[in-house]
């Protein structure tokens, strides 16, 4: 299994994909804000030697507060490289566990989760 | 093999095994719902009636974007929606101009607040949709962002 620790889980097969997850519990909801470093090509650039780069992008990402879906986000190529969310959900407590997964064109996928602080 | 291959392919055998000629519809679990030609479209219009099974938007003011006026990088524009409507069930984002105008669309739980922020490509200045389904119904507002330098490579 990847290495995984409370900031940072890596589970693809790029192997270079973070996911950072920030969480803010305030009155009346908790504030989720979601980092995934992952290129969003969109299939329509070119490299230096004039290639087309192939369409690379999430997909999908699903906010998860214990085990209960708050937001499935589906996203297409022209979501900016780094996809950066933040949603806020009522219900949250300290201590309670905020997981997010994504999946790619590709079918390269992750997962990390954080507790309220 | 590690762990998670193993899984994959406990997940691979389930799929070939227990459903069978579906399987070949649904190559990746958890994009089954990810709505493919609605981000193909092109134009604005076919790409919500994809979305959204051809119901109409009306347009409404209790719905907010907050975005730059003016973009300098077209591939990083922030924008945030709000909105006030209730039984929010999706938010969806679609730039008029950008080669495939639907960005994304955010599906929200109850319990979850009509409420995104989110950073988007802009191939040039474009008036920018946001979309909300609330009770059924299809309500939209719309916002003019400016991009200096354009983000798609298009």
């Amino acid at each position: 299994m990847a290495n995984q620790n409370k900031s940072l889980s890596v589970h693809s097969a790029t192997n270079l994909i973070k996911i950072k997850i920030k969480l803010k519990l305030k009155e009346a909801f908790t504030e989720v804000r979601t980092l995934i470093t992952h290129p969003m090509d969109t299939g329509r650039m070119k490299n230096a030697g004039g290639e087309i780069i192939p369409a690379h992008f999430i997909q999908e990402i699903r906010i998860e507060h214990n085990d209960r879906i708050v937001a499935t986000c589906l996203l297409g190529s022209p979501v900016s490289k780094n996809p950066f969310l933040k949603l806020r959900f009522k219900g949250g407590k300290r201590g309670d566990v905020v997981r997010i997964s994504w999946v790619d064109n590709k079918g390269d996928r992750g997962t990390n989760e954080l507790a309220i602080p | 093999m590690n762990n998670f291959e193993q899984r994959r392919l406990l997940l691979k055998g389930l799929l070939s095994s227990s459903f069978l000629g579906i399987a070949s519809f649904l190559p990746k679990l958890a994009l089954a719902s990810w709505p493919k030609e609605a981000f193909q479209s092109k134009t604005i219009s076919s790409a919500i009636e994809l979305l959204e099974q051809g119901l109409a938007a009306e347009e409404s003011k209790n719905i907010k974007i907050k975005a730059p006026k003016l973009a300098e990088n077209g591939s990083i524009v922030w924008i945030e929606i709000s909105t006030t409507l209730e039984n929010v069930e999706s938010i969806s984002i679609l730039v008029e101009k950008n080669p495939t105008p639907l960005a994304a669309k955010f599906v929200l739980a109850p319990g979850t607040e009509a409420y995104i922020y989110t950073r988007i490509k802009m191939r040039e200045s474009s008036p920018v949709i946001a979309l909300v389904k609330a009770d059924g119904k299809l309500y939209s507002a719309s916002r003019n962002i400016k991009v200096t330098l354009g983000g798609c490579g298009g």
